[in-house]
């Protein structure tokens, strides 16, 4: 204690009396537990938001520049752990170009072709065949569902 | 929360000047806690991890009211203008709550976290982020400024 808490000072008075026991109100733990069900159901909402306004902007876009035109490949796959792009432009290897995913489960890559008509698909870890819904669909030689895309000349 | 939630409470209460308010804080720093825990935090000191996290909320609370200003300025207004709480207190209590609601927020805080729940100042500096010889100076200014009101409400 320094001086300012000698017996008799306001201060010492006051924490006397600012560390006497203040009760919670009884019910805490319910009443967390119904906010824990709010945030819950908040969070739940907000990820379907996201996840509906992203799954909009998936299929295919194209922008044609003097290189050549890049397209960017996007499928939804919140549950995969990997997202493979193959087709004629890697000789259908499925190690050569990897989506990356977003926040939101949307999966994206970008190449840039030459003019030319391609068929592709995607392997979603390792084992799912998956068409891209936004373009024409053209099964393979062997009969898995693949799709096409025509890059015009610029 | 039972263990630990009185201290926490008091020192909610004190600080924002509202049961309700403290309640309210006191909830969010539980599960913010809990969802740390669940994402792998394990505390050293768990007494000190939770006061860090409660003493956060408190801060978010009173600038939740003050969105348009910030910086010390901010402080000095939030804690000038905390509405008192007066319902079932005493005219001792009423005197104290006044006296403590006139500290800024930053010198109640260092105050409350001191000589009301006793911690040091190795725990106050995790706790707030200041370093000791600020929160030393904001205990001494905090004593002296309480002195000051307590003995003017008295007079």
């Amino acid at each position: 204690m320094t001086d300012a808490m000698e017996a008799g000072d306001p201060v010492e008075r006051a924490i006397a009396v600012l560390r006497q026991p203040v009760a919670v109100e009884p019910g805490l733990a319910a009443r967390t537990d119904r906010r824990r069900a709010r945030q819950r159901v908040t969070r739940r909402i907000a990820r379907g938001v996201t996840f509906a306004l992203a799954i909009m902007t998936i299929g295919l876009a194209t922008r044609s520049k003097a290189s050549g035109t890049t397209v960017t490949f996007s499928i939804a796959a919140p549950n995969g752990r990997s997202v493979a792009l193959v087709g004629d432009f890697n000789d259908w290897q499925s190690d050569r170009v990897l989506l990356e995913r977003t926040g939101s489960g949307i999966w994206r890559a970008t190449l840039t072709l030459p003019p030319g008509r391609y068929r592709f698909a995607y392997l979603i870890d390792r084992n799912q065949w998956r068409a891209d819904s936004s373009a024409i669909a053209a099964p393979d030689d062997f009969g898995r569902p693949t799709s096409v895309l025509t890059v015009g000349a610029n | 929360m039972a263990r630990h939630g009185p201290a926490l409470m008091r020192f909610a209460r004190h600080f924002l000047r509202s049961g309700a308010d403290a309640d309210e804080v006191l909830q969010e720093a539980f599960l913010r806690a809990e969802r740390a825990i669940r994402k792998g935090t394990r505390p050293v000191r768990l007494e000190a991890w939770l006061f860090e996290i409660t003493v956060n909320r408190c801060r978010s609370r009173l600038r939740r009211h003050w969105p348009f200003i910030s910086g010390p300025a901010a402080e000095h207004v939030i804690g000038r203008t905390a509405a008192p709480e007066t319902a079932g207190s005493t005219e001792l209590r009423e005197e104290i709550d006044l006296a403590l609601g006139r500290l800024s927020a930053p010198l109640r805080e260092a105050f409350l976290l001191k000589h009301v729940e006793g911690l040091d100042y190795l725990e106050m500096t995790s706790i707030t982020g200041a370093s000791a010889s600020a929160l030393k100076m904001r205990v001494a200014r905090a004593c002296e400024q309480l002195r000051n009101h307590l003995s003017a409400l008295r007079t």
